[in-house]
């Protein structure tokens, strides 16, 4: 691919790359997983850069590679993992803008979808990026009613992991 | 207001707490080697489409005197055209994975492109086990006495019996890491099916 596809590419992704982070923060537990997972994604979207057509959504086509690389194709190195470590640096950066109450229970949210599959968690994150339900059963390949029904009893099983 | 949309209020405010990442350093990136599950399933299935294909044209009979039956010769020629047609079936489903397809369809090839592989080395070991068998046959008939043939039948499939054993580990140690998160997140999918 020429310079100038490589610039436009790199120029794009440095502008949506929160949206990278924000699946790396689902699917992975500590920083060094964190950045590998995003740079695995990078590698992905670059090589199927070619296919991507400017008509769509440059964010609409990353996410789904981006989910599809976590969920299938991204490979966990062994390594000693400090979760809580990792989760308290990531909050402690905007503990301002939280009362110790409120950040104590989003920290638990979190520490409960960490405790979801990988299709649970790719649910969720469609859900909180507020995909509408076609999109979020296109994306994985199930139907519509079923993306709604696996919903909800996603937001169960969160209910019951917060409320033992 | 249920849980997820209490992590949501959240979520928006997520991304400024991430380390950003330079051009630069994304650049880097593109240059760096991909460790996808998808590139070590190509790496060892070439590995195994050599060994099991020289495993099966090297002649057990090479460097002896003896010259095999017609049918093991005409099942030498039969090998040959079945590695071709399982490298191109492998090739035309290597070809079908696409990041970019739904999670369950880009599963399913990836499952599609081992699968071919696997029986593949299935497809070996039977005719593996099938020319051993001929051979001890062969032997018994032409050089071996009738009172060891009891015996060389005995070693003979207990040494098919341990090779099976053995190449079934190695298959559960290579594959058993690298396909398991593949396999759970599949059934998941289906699973979701029948809600």
């Amino acid at each position: 691919m020429s310079l100038i596809t490589e610039k436009a590419f790199v120029q794009q992704l440095q502008e949506h790359q929160n949206l990278i982070h924000k699946i790396c923060r689902l699917y992975t537990a500590d920083e060094d997983a964190h950045k590998d997972l995003f740079q695995e994604i990078t590698i992905q979207l670059w090589k199927a850069y070619p296919q991507f057509r400017g008509d769509a959504k440059f964010t609409t086509w990353a996410y789904r590679v981006a989910l599809n690389t976590a969920i299938t194709l991204y490979r966990k190195k062994s390594r000693t993992v400090n979760t809580v470590e990792f989760d308290s640096k990531i909050h402690r950066i905007d503990q301002d803008e939280y009362n110790y109450e409120e950040e104590e229970h989003i920290k638990q949210l979190y520490s409960a979808v960490q405790q979801l599959n990988d299709i649970e968690k790719a649910l969720v994150f469609m859900y909180l990026e507020d995909k509408d339900y076609t999109e979020i059963a296109e994306t994985l390949g199930i139907s519509e009613v079923n993306a709604r029904v696996k919903m909800n009893r996603i937001k169960g099983k969160l209910k019951k992991i917060l409320n033992p | 207001m249920d849980e997820l949309d209490k992590l949501k209020k959240d979520w928006n405010k997520a991304g400024k707490i991430f380390p950003s990442f330079s051009e630069m350093e994304i650049y880097a990136m593109l240059h760096k080697k991909s460790s996808s599950i998808v590139k070590w399933i190509l790496i060892i299935s070439v590995l195994e489409f050599a060994f099991w294909s020289l495993s099966a044209i090297i002649s057990p009979y090479v460097g002896t005197e003896f010259k095999p039956p017609v049918f093991i010769e005409v099942l030498d020629y039969i090998n040959y055209v079945v590695l071709i047609v399982f490298i191109s079936v492998f090739y035309i489903n290597y070809k079908k994975i696409s990041v970019e397809k739904p999670v369950k369809d880009l599963l399913q090839n990836i499952i599609n492109v081992r699968r071919v592989v696997k029986f593949y080395v299935i497809y070996n070991l039977c005719i593996i086990s099938f020319s051993l068998i001929c051979a001890l046959f062969l032997y018994k008939d032409n050089y071996g006495e009738p009172q060891d043939s009891k015996m060389v039948m005995v070693i003979g499939i207990s040494f098919i019996i341990v090779i099976f054993l053995l190449i079934y580990f190695i298959y559960k140690l290579l594959y058993g890491r690298l396909l398991t998160k593949l396999n759970l997140n599949y059934i998941e999918l289906q699973k979701i099916k029948e809600l």
